[in-house]
């Protein structure tokens, strides 16, 4: 049965090129095949995640040691179940979107396309079989940040390709250190250094582990390859919120969690230079995303500066190479998935029915699209992380994962969280009160005349998300034991 | 050493009687139609024979086996000397070569004058011979004498496509090949003159005489670098590359890929097979030869690079690519192990099988859009002629190295030999390939997606019809939805008549050339570890 893993992968790419071919005219036959695809394609994800766990499917067996291999574990599983369940509903909420970027067919056909390659990453049972959906994700991804093929996003674009492929070939030397002192290639929780063979090559193994995490790093958008994230913003809104919120940059934390928990091992990096080196990036990145977010006057712009903190929150809970790291990490990983997923759909319903793009334009919305603006408040205050909301227990468990640690950076990070979570508060209050108290001498009325929430199909994933992140605020503890599990070599 | 007992092992030996008989025979033809079947006729022949010589090699446990011709003795007679990895480079050198052909046909017919056709086959037929000669001599002045078979008709196949411009490729092409092959000429006259043996076997004995004696010291590192040099410059190894992008850039298309594809390659086996067989290399090392051809390697790798993304001629774009791959299979021999020796030899045939694919496709899109070389201008062309736009997108992502493909195997197998190297070649070559890796990304993602990208008076009417539904969406809210579906429509059937209108044709050949340039790039990537255990079988008895 475990060569069924290949469905979830297969079906999206192979349906998306069908599409790219056979071109839909009527939108109605679009929007019924692709929402059936990735529908079907979530159902038969979500149904191997929890049936066949633990068995292999060997796709291609290059040699004897190299092959492209599928699996799920625990990882893939959060990472699947994120990813599959945000596609769908990011569908939805694109047929609406996309109706004012034109070019539906391609978009869609890469849209599903990229779906499998995501699953890919997530199913993949060795770093090769990783490697190469990795590169494939970016290729799959490229026209989506083109879509528009005007100047800006061209150059979005090629900076998007300059950087992830950087990253992946850089990326690619680690791997291959792997293979020369590891005992496999396979993803083996503890790490599957080669003992015997590493003595006295440790610092070469250390030097891999940095291209590594800086090369997986660029898709996690670490500083200072963080920069195409903030470009690529000229994508259409789905494609900023699922991919750049979601799907792409989770890909590099689940790929850097994968290199450090599952390659080199925890035991093997902790307390080396090399750690100090990716806390240090990454402590830098948390401060300087969020500051940079409150620099920045466009909503999107702003959200994806805030999603490079953000990131950075997951890479600092995961280089503390301990269990209870990476509990935070994948705990956050989560939340702010579910949480900025949800803001950029606000971003986009706000340009999608008014053309506005910049913070001082929201004013008075909170009235004029009510729905939309509950939704943005309720998010970014759980990503600011008041209690009881989402981001509050995952920060919690970071922060508590940095003090049982004992590393003395680990401390400065907790100072970085602080900060950031002040320039949090900042960057995204502002808008809340620009929403709701606008200014007394502006005539909000005429001024937003034509301004009103969005039809269903914008409103509803909007509506149901921001359920979920107040439901799972509040009820954190089975996500966590499951985290916990996982961070435990259990699972 | 194993004398010829199977009637098979003759094969090698017809394999270049027929091709030179094939070449004499072509210019009696005058019908160019025919002569292409003849020549194709020929080419199959000879790829059956070696299939059937690496079988029989095989089954007699991958040995190497030395054949007299005339069974002549040593000074008058002549040898060549064929294991596997001879048998399976003619093999796919022949494979290429057809399919090189085919892949370009149209472009044949069009740019070589009537009449002159089958002269173009005579060529074809002599560079075939010339290159099996390189792969199966045993004797170093044999080899000379068919480079210089090779350098000519070489030229003759740039010149075939009559314009100002591949002549004066041609000439600098002709003065910088000759200048190659006469510093061989002068490294072999010297070695003669020192040994007195011009086969290779022999050789060797003597030079290890040398080396262990300390006689002749630094004749024999000028000999040997004379020998690297004259091959360096003949395949464009990269302070050498002058010649390459206007010969490759500006010849016909077919002609373009056998040169990139093979001919480079002839020289470089030749070189292998003087490392191997006659320096061996422990000396090469010792003279630091090996560290050298590194530094030049690497250099290359990353300056053809550089010099193809300036480039906005898509041939010259791929023809600079082209020394950038030259500088990966020189640092694999710099690396100065038998995991680099494989890997470069794995690297001529992922890039004999790439290469040719990327310059037909290349040659087809160009013909897509109207006779235009600018890769700007190639906007929209995939979209016309679908096939050659896949190939293109193949050989694009296979030479970046995404795994699946032809180019990744090469990338594991440079790496894997660096990693076992010293520090030196860890470092530098690790951080080659991987800068190496972005730069190719660099040209060839943007000419991919450049040629999927729907034209621009397309996408200016595109940006129009979005902005008046925009417009439209402002005024009437959710109302508009019909008005922009119905825009989309019109869109999407605009875009179909526009492409029933302007496909060019696709010939039968080219769409055969390009299935089986894709099927065995495929191959090459997936199934490439058989194929690495030939080689490998090749090396250890070279």
């Amino acid at each position: 049965m475990s060569f069924l893993l290949c469905i979830p992968i297969i079906l999206p790419i192979v349906a998306g090129l069908a599409m790219l071919i056979a071109k839909p005219k009527k939108r109605i036959v679009r929007e019924v095949y692709v929402a059936g695809v990735i529908i079907l394609d979530m159902i038969l994800s979500l149904i191997f995640i929890f049936t066949v766990p633990d068995q292999k499917f060997t796709l291609v067996q290059f040699t004897d040691t190299i092959s492209i291999t599928l699996k799920v574990d625990g990882m893939s599983t959060i990472f699947g179940m994120i990813v599959s369940i945000l596609w769908v509903v990011a569908t939805f909420y694109s047929f609406e979107y996309m109706k004012h970027e034109g070019k539906e067919n391609k978009f869609f056909s890469f849209f599903t396309m990229s779906m499998g390659v995501v699953m890919g990453i997530a199913f993949s049972a060795n770093l090769i079989t990783m490697y190469l959906f990795y590169e494939l994700l970016t290729m799959a991804t490229l026209p989506l940040v083109m879509h528009s093929m005007d100047q800006k996003a061209c150059a979005a674009g090629k900076k998007y390709v300059i950087f992830s492929i950087t990253g992946a070939s850089f990326g690619f030397v680690a791997i291959m250190l792997l293979m020369n002192y590891g005992v496999s290639l396979d993803f083996v929780y503890g790490g599957i250094l080669d003992m015997a063979k590493v003595g006295g090559m440790e610092h070469l193994l250390l030097a891999g582990f940095i291209l590594a995490f800086f090369g997986f790093g660029v898709k996690a958008a670490i500083f200072p390859f963080y920069s195409w994230l903030p470009s690529a913003g000229v994508a259409p809104t789905p494609v900023s919120a699922l991919l750049h919120a979601v799907a792409v940059v989770n890909a590099g934390i689940f790929a850097i969690t994968r290199v450090i928990y599952y390659s080199f091992g925890a035991d093997f990096l902790r307390g080396s230079w090399a750690q100090t080196v990716v806390m240090v990036a990454t402590i830098i990145t948390i401060v300087f995303g969020s500051s940079m977010a409150l620099r920045t006057k466009h909503i999107k712009r702003r959200l994806a500066y805030s999603t490079v903190s953000n990131l950075s929150y997951m890479l600092f809970s995961l280089s503390l190479m301990t269990p209870a790291g990476m509990v935070g990490g994948l705990t956050h990983m989560l939340f702010h998935s579910v949480l900025k997923i949800t803001l950029f759909f606000v971003a986009g319903a706000i340009i999608y029915k008014t053309g506005r793009e910049y913070v001082g334009e929201v004013e008075g919305f909170g009235r004029s699209m009510p729905i939309t603006m509950i939704c943005f408040t309720v998010c970014s205050l759980g990503l600011i992380g008041l209690p009881p909301l989402m981001g509050f227990s995952s920060k919690w468990h970071i922060a508590s994962a940095a003090v049982e640690s004992g590393n003395p950076l680990a401390y400065a990070g907790i100072g970085a969280l602080i900060v950031s979570a002040l320039l949090t508060t900042l960057y995204l209050v502002i808008i809340i009160i620009k929403a709701y108290f606008p200014r007394k001498d502006l005539d909000v009325k005429t001024l937003n005349k034509d301004v009103k929430d969005p039809n269903m199909l914008m409103t509803i994933p909007m509506i149901a998300l921001s359920a979920v992140s107040i439901i799972i605020g509040v009820y954190p503890t089975p996500f966590i034991r499951v985290f916990e599990t996982i961070a435990g070599g259990l699972f | 050493m194993h004398e010829a007992h199977n009637f098979i092992y003759n094969f090698p030996f017809f394999c270049i009687i027929l091709t030179m008989v094939g070449g004499v025979v072509m210019p009696f033809i005058r019908n160019g139609w025919i002569a292409q079947k003849i020549n194709m006729g020929i080419i199959a022949a000879v790829g059956g024979m070696n299939v059937a010589v690496l079988c029989q090699l095989m089954v007699d446990g991958g040995k190497t086996v030395t054949y007299m011709m005339g069974h002549f003795p040593a000074p008058f007679g002549n040898e060549i000397r064929f294991g596997p990895m001879e048998a399976i480079m003619a093999l796919c050198f022949c494979l290429v070569m057809g399919m090189s052909i085919l892949g370009g046909l149209k472009d044949i017919y069009h740019d070589v004058r009537k009449g002159k056709q089958n002269l173009y086959f005579l060529m074809i037929n002599l560079l075939l011979c010339s290159l099996l000669a390189l792969i199966y001599t045993n004797d170093m002045f044999t080899g000379y004498v068919f480079i210089e078979i090779n350098t000519i008709a070489a030229c003759a196949i740039v010149m075939s496509k009559d314009s100002g411009e591949t002549i004066v490729a041609t000439i600098r092409y002709l003065i910088m090949s000759l200048l190659g092959s006469g510093l061989f000429l002068m490294g072999i006259s010297m070695l003669y003159g020192i040994t007195g043996h011009l086969l290779m076997v022999p050789l060797k004995d003597s030079i290890g005489d040398l080396v262990t004696s300390g006689q002749y010291a630094i004749p024999l590192t000028v000999i040997i670098g004379l020998i690297s040099l004259g091959v360096a410059i003949k395949s464009a190894l990269y302070p050498f590359h002058s010649w390459l992008p206007g010969a490759h850039g500006s010849a016909t298309t077919s002609s373009s890929a056998i040169l990139s594809g093979l001919v480079l390659k002839g020289y470089i086996i030749l070189l292998i097979k003087v490392i191997y067989r006659v320096v061996t290399p422990e000396v090469m090392a010792e003279l630091q030869i090996t560290n050298v051809l590194l530094v030049f390697g690497v250099v290359g790798m990353i300056m053809g690079s550089v010099r193809a993304l300036k480039e906005r001629h898509i041939k010259r774009m791929i023809a600079y690519s082209s020394v950038a791959q030259i500088g990966y299979i020189f640092m694999g021999i710099g690396l100065g192990s038998t995991v680099g020796i494989m890997a470069a030899c794995f690297h001529i045939l992922s890039h004999a099988f790439t290469k040719p694919m990327l310059f037909c496709s290349a040659g087809a899109l160009v013909d897509a859009s109207g006779h235009n070389y600018d890769f700007k201008k190639l906007r929209g062309s995939a979209l016309k002629n679908p096939l050659a736009g896949i190939a293109f997108t193949v050989g694009g992502l296979s030479m970046i190295g995404i795994p699946l493909m032809a180019g990744f195997p090469s990338k594991l197998y440079f790496s894997t030999g660096a990693i076992q190297g010293d520090w030196f070649r860890l470092g530098v070559v690790l951080t080659a390939l991987a800068i190496s890796t972005v730069l190719n990304a660099l040209y060839y993602l943007p000419a991919i997606i450049n040629m999927w990208t729907p034209k621009k008076s397309q996408e200016a009417s595109h940006g129009h019809d979005h902005g008046d539904a925009h417009g439209a969406h402002d005024a009437h809210g959710g109302d508009a939805h019909g008005h922009a579906e119905e825009l989309a429509n019109v869109e999407d059937h605009e875009d179909e008549h526009e492409e029933v209108h302007e496909k060019p044709r696709i010939t039968v050949s080219f769409v055969v050339s390009m299935v089986i340039f894709l099927a065995s790039n495929f191959a090459l990537g997936i199934f490439y570890q058989p194929l690495m255990n030939i080689i490998e079988q090749g090396i250890s008895v070279l």
